[in-house]
């Protein structure tokens, strides 16, 4: 297990807070480009480097691929430094760098929570943000939705077979394939509602206030250094902003 | 079971069934991505939980409804989702907002509700996106948003326009979707809930009413 896996949660939802706001305090250039690699070189040394592969491959490449190629053919030809004719296409340096800072961007926040989550379990979110001062009934629903997640999805590809045998199939354009979402929304609605109600029946039958549930015990010496770090993070970013604000 | 909440901006803690029913909500926003793939629709449908959460037990639990979909999707599939919560807080509230005027009886007033709803995500979500992001994010929406830029206009105005121009469409069809779905539900059923029959049956005429109350 690793030092970050071992932080308190709320260290943890305070680091990711900092990296979060000290990339938009930064000023645009190199300095949030290195923010970037911090916060990527956090993101794989938590242990998320699979989780972070995953993101940069299935969502950052290809936003990266369509604004670079849109923002690159549509900028403005009004003082740019270059440019380059690709099979009779124009593509203008500043619309290549405004579309790859935009996917940094992108990148930034979402590897910040990858790293939170690739080092923190549901529950010690769940413990985290009651020590935040998060009520009891909505860490309740946030662990009772995640068990519904995968019911729902089993329920959905068993339904729309069930329906399929019977001769549903989307064909048409949008409305035609709209009507073909009810069959299967209904007798999944009424199967998750029949359901809710013997659990809230289950729920009213015995106290159901959580137990609490706050971190216990002092912060140790890893905490408090990663609280440190983000802090003076934070202030550095929002320093250098002021700094490019006065230039 | 009865929970005594009021329509609109209830203060209480929700109850039981309130309590049950919200991750049923979560789930279904999360989940019906899997059918939206099977079917092949252009659009997300992505609040169908909220809404009907909202219709059934009131804007407050919608919009909470709402407000765990954005966590729990930033935890499960997107990272960058949970920074639209108050888009979908918006959602859910505005929804059943509307639901407890009463809309939800005429399939005419429930879309323009939709409709409405549309225009008012796209105008929750546009500084979000243009603040936050640049002005793009990972949706088909971006390319309205370049063309747009190319144009001249500003990039809000830009995300503003597309937003207006892709949301009420999405928005539209999840209405009308949940008011089929909650009226093909047994009266007995919505009676459960705590607004399932107040805002899903219309009142009883006076006439009947005092027809009743003089039966001895």
């Amino acid at each position: 297990m690793s030092v970050a896996s071992r932080l308190d949660p709320r260290a943890k939802l305070a680091a990711w807070f900092s990296l979060t706001v000290t990339y938009l305090l930064l000023p645009a250039g190199a300095w949030r480009w290195g923010w970037l690699g911090v916060v990527t070189a956090v993101a794989v040394a938590s242990g998320g480097g699979r989780s972070l592969a995953r993101f940069l491959t299935g969502v950052i490449l290809p936003t990266a691929v369509m604004l670079v190629i849109v923002y690159g053919m549509l900028a403005p030809p009004v003082g740019d430094l270059a440019w380059w004719n690709c099979y009779g296409l124009k593509f203008r340096a500043s619309g290549v760098v405004y579309g790859l800072d935009i996917t940094a961007r992108l990148a930034a926040l979402g590897g910040a929570t990858v790293a939170l989550l690739a080092t923190s379990p549901p529950l010690e979110l769940s413990r985290g943000l009651r020590a935040f001062g998060a009520p009891p009934w909505a860490v309740t629903l946030l662990l009772s939705s995640l068990g519904l997640m995968r019911v729902i999805e089993d329920r959905i590809r068993r339904i729309s077979a069930a329906q399929r045998s019977r001769g549903l199939c989307p064909r048409g354009f949008i409305v035609g394939r709209a009507r073909v979402v009810i069959p299967i929304l209904q007798p999944l609605f009424f199967s998750l509602l029949t359901d809710a109600l013997e659990r809230s029946a289950l729920w009213s039958s015995r106290p159901y206030a959580l137990a609490s549930t706050v971190p216990a015990g002092r912060p140790v010496w890893a905490d408090l250094v990663v609280l440190v770090i983000s802090a003076a993070a934070m202030v550095m970013g929002g320093g250098l902003r002021c700094l490019s604000w006065i230039d | 079971m009865n929970e005594a909440v009021s329509p609109v901006g209830s203060r209480r803690t929700f109850g039981p069934t309130t309590l049950a029913l919200i991750p049923v909500g979560v789930a279904l926003n999360l989940g019906v991505g899997t059918l939206i793939q099977i079917v092949k629709l252009p659009v997300f449908l992505d609040q169908i939980g909220s809404v009907s959460v909202a219709v059934l037990c009131g804007p407050l639990a919608g919009a909470v409804t709402g407000l765990v979909t954005v966590a729990l999707g930033g935890l499960l599939t997107n990272p960058v989702l949970p920074y639209f919560a108050a888009t979908a807080i918006v959602v859910g509230w505005f929804s059943g907002f509307c639901a407890s005027r009463g809309s939800f009886l005429s399939w005419w007033r429930w879309a323009a509700c939709g409709l409405a709803m549309g225009v008012i995500t796209a105008v929750v979500s546009a500084p979000v996106v243009v603040f936050l992001f640049g002005g793009v994010t990972s949706s088909g929406s971006s390319l309205v948003v370049a063309f747009l830029l190319a144009s001249g206009r500003t990039v809000l105005n830009s995300v503003l326009l597309a937003g207006i121009a892709c949301d009420p469409l999405d928005k539209l069809l999840t209405f009308l979707i949940v008011r089929s779905l909650l009226s093909g539900l047994p009266r007995s059923l919505r009676a459960q809930f705590p607004l399932g029959l107040a805002n899903t049956v219309p009142p009883a005429p006076a006439e009947q009413a005092s027809i009743m109350t003089s039966v001895p």
